[in-house]
């Protein structure tokens, strides 16, 4: 989805247009799960995230700006949400718990799964940008505040891995 | 065959799930119409910080005013529901940042407003920073500043954090600050001040004049670094200008000087190393002990392998382990005779000290003139001067002008923390608390007031 749409419908959405949240939804939920999920790494937490950002986006919709940069805000309501949630379960839950909670997630034949195994938080970051938000490198560079270079070295390491690990698992 | 991409999209969408009633239900909270009165110091204090949820947080609050009745309960039971108990802080020495801190009282994000600063949070430092308490890291940043020399931390220097917002966070920071440095034994005076909102925009340089949703619009899309937000808009020509300020001939000059003594030092370190294995040897070949003396040198003795004395085999043993450390060292295995008078002959024609002599006193300027002879020069004893091609080359694109800006900030961030490391490490006795209230009181019955002291010592 381009950006001049997707700026469209969050005006839409500013005007009170219900209809368009849900297009919103539709057009978008893919790169918002993926990018939550590389916070996460489990189906429920990051199912309950998503749901929380829509939830955001719709009661603070009216500080969105027409003509500004709506992936990056989409994209940086999820990811204060996603830390701001992790930074309140470090502080309230102890090591031992964190590592004896062990959720479903995507099984490793799957390209999330072996995303999830094979590629950095920061790799499968990259990825999802580029792939499912049509993010450019430089663009992702400003967002994670790594040099385009950079962005695309990993970027294409990051390809490499998956590929070779899909291979591996029978792609 | 199926791409992985589209495999991946298929995944995605058999996982994902509908949204939840509640969600649907939601009412949209709409915005009141922007008006073009000047922003409120409320609103401007959310404002003035840079992520997107604070922009949320903005537009949650002014219609939390206005329209209190049509929230539900859902909107303020969110974990980051906004509140006014968050805050924004400016931090200056001479490197300048503005930290805002959320609701739960930790750094949210750190932005940089001034090229010094950048030199600190360079290389994603500021991630140290983020997800912080305001004392931890502002007392993070200050010891980034302090390592890297923007401190003077032998002679006295001050710090001020202005606030902005219902923050009650000011005395903390500033409580822990000052501990910071007492424990350092070094007396820098720590200034804090709370400003109305418009006095902290002015202070971080957000213009005025702008409506409240056009300065959140270019907080929300504003770069942590300072140099890529100077860049922004830039035509190509304009970014090599720029590229300029940030980079200037001179201090271009002053990273080419820095790498040519270090590249001298070590050509000068080899040499002296090539040098004693060669006097080493000449020692072994005219020992008294040597059956072979003034014809066997330590290779040729070696290849004998005679019975000598324990004197002769003391100095053997010596000079295996100093060809070992050369070999460890420069990388290069000196194996006989005619290797070593190689590499003193080399040592020789580099005629090393003339080099250091001819470079000493070079300018800028001398060097712009003729830079192919001074590089022919440098590659004769063995430089790499391809780096300073890189220094002197200017950006042909934002793109590159991010990379080559960032690679300059980190080279700058590695040299300055070597140059601030003997003060930063110096030991320094604990000041004690009267100790360092009695400075403060000091600096105000000099200077009228401690605003007074920072203008006289910081402008």
């Amino acid at each position: 989805m381009n950006t001049k749409e997707l700026d469209k419908l969050l005006l839409q959405i500013r005007a009170g247009d219900n209809a368009a949240f849900e297009e919103l939804y539709a057009r978008t939920k893919r790169g918002v799960y993926a990018f939550l999920y590389t916070y996460f790494g489990n189906y429920a937490d990051t199912e309950d995230a998503v749901q929380t950002v829509y939830l955001r986006i719709k009661t603070g919709i009216a500080s969105y700006q027409a003509g500004t940069n709506p992936r990056a805000w989409i994209l940086q309501i999820a990811k204060n949400h996603a830390l701001s949630e992790l930074r309140k379960r470090h502080k309230e839950t102890s090591i031992d718990e964190i590592e004896i909670a062990v959720e479903p997630s995507f099984s490793d034949d799957t390209v999330m799964g072996v995303m999830r195994k094979v590629l950095s938080e920061e790799e499968q970051q990259i990825v999802a940008l580029h792939v499912l938000w049509g993010y450019r490198h430089r663009e992702i560079g400003q967002i994670l505040g790594l040099p385009t270079g950079t962005v695309t070295s990993k970027y294409k390491r990051a390809i490499e891995k998956l590929r070779n690990a899909l291979k591996e698992v029978g792609d | 065959m199926k791409s992985w991409k589209k495999r991946w999209e298929e995944e995605l969408d058999e996982k994902i799930p509908e949204l939840r009633e509640d969600v649907k239900n939601q009412p949209i909270v709409e915005c009141e119409k922007e008006t073009e009165k000047k922003p409120s110091a409320f609103t401007l204090f959310f404002a003035n910080k840079k992520r997107l949820w604070t922009a949320v947080s903005a537009c949650a609050c002014a219609v939390l005013i206005a329209c209190i009745a049509i929230l539900s309960p859902l909107f303020f039971g969110t974990p980051s529901a906004p509140s006014s108990q968050g805050g924004v802080f400016a931090v200056e020495i001479n490197p300048r940042v503005a930290f805002t801190v959320n609701e739960g009282g930790m750094v949210e994000s750190i932005v940089s407003l001034n090229a010094d600063a950048d030199v600190i949070l360079s290389d994603g430092r500021s991630s140290e920073i983020e997800g912080k308490t305001a004392k931890e890291g502002i007392k993070i940043y200050v010891d980034y500043a302090a390592k890297l020399g923007y401190l003077n931390l032998a002679d006295g220097d001050a710090v001020r954090v202005s606030s902005c917002g219902k923050n009650t966070q000011l005395s903390e920071v500033g409580n822990a600050l000052q501990e910071y440095f007492r424990e350092r034994g070094t007396y820098i005076a720590v200034i804090g001040e709370t400003l109305e909102a418009e006095g902290f925009a002015q202070r971080i340089g957000i213009d005025l004049s702008q409506t409240s949703g056009k300065i959140a619009e270019y907080i929300n899309t504003v770069s942590e670094v300072f140099a890529v937000r100077e860049a922004e808009g830039k035509t190509d020509a304009e970014l090599d200008a720029l590229y300029r300020t940030f980079v200037s001939a001179e201090e271009a000059f002053t990273q080419v000087r820095g790498l040519i003594e270090k590249n001298l030092q070590e050509a000068k370190a080899k040499a002296e190393s090539v040098q004693g294995l060669y006097s080493f040897n000449q020692e072994i070949r005219s020992h008294e002990d040597n059956p072979y003396r003034y014809f066997a040198d330590y290779w040729e003795l070696k290849k004998l392998d005679k019975e000598y004395s324990d004197a002769l085999n003391a100095l053997l043993t010596e000079m295996e382990n100093k060809l070992n450390a050369y070999k460890t060292t420069y990388g290069a295995e000196i194996v006989d005779f005619a290797t070593l008078t190689r590499f003193w002959e080399e040592a020789e024609e580099m005629a090393i000290e003339s080099v250091f002599a001819i470079f000493s006193d070079l300018t800028a300027e001398v060097f712009d003139e003729n830079p192919s002879f001074f590089l022919s020069m440098l590659e004769k004893i063995g430089m790499d001067t391809s780096k300073i091609d890189e220094i002197y080359a200017l950006p042909t694109d934002f793109a590159e002008y991010v990379e080559k800006t960032s690679a300059y900030l980190q080279d700058r961030y590695a040299e300055r923390l070597e140059k601030g490391k003997a003060a930063y490490e110096a030991v320094r006795e604990k000041i004690s608390v009267k100790d360092y209230e009695g400075y403060m009181k000091k600096i105000v019955d000099e200077y009228g007031s401690l605003e007074g002291y920072w203008n006289a010592v910081k402008k």
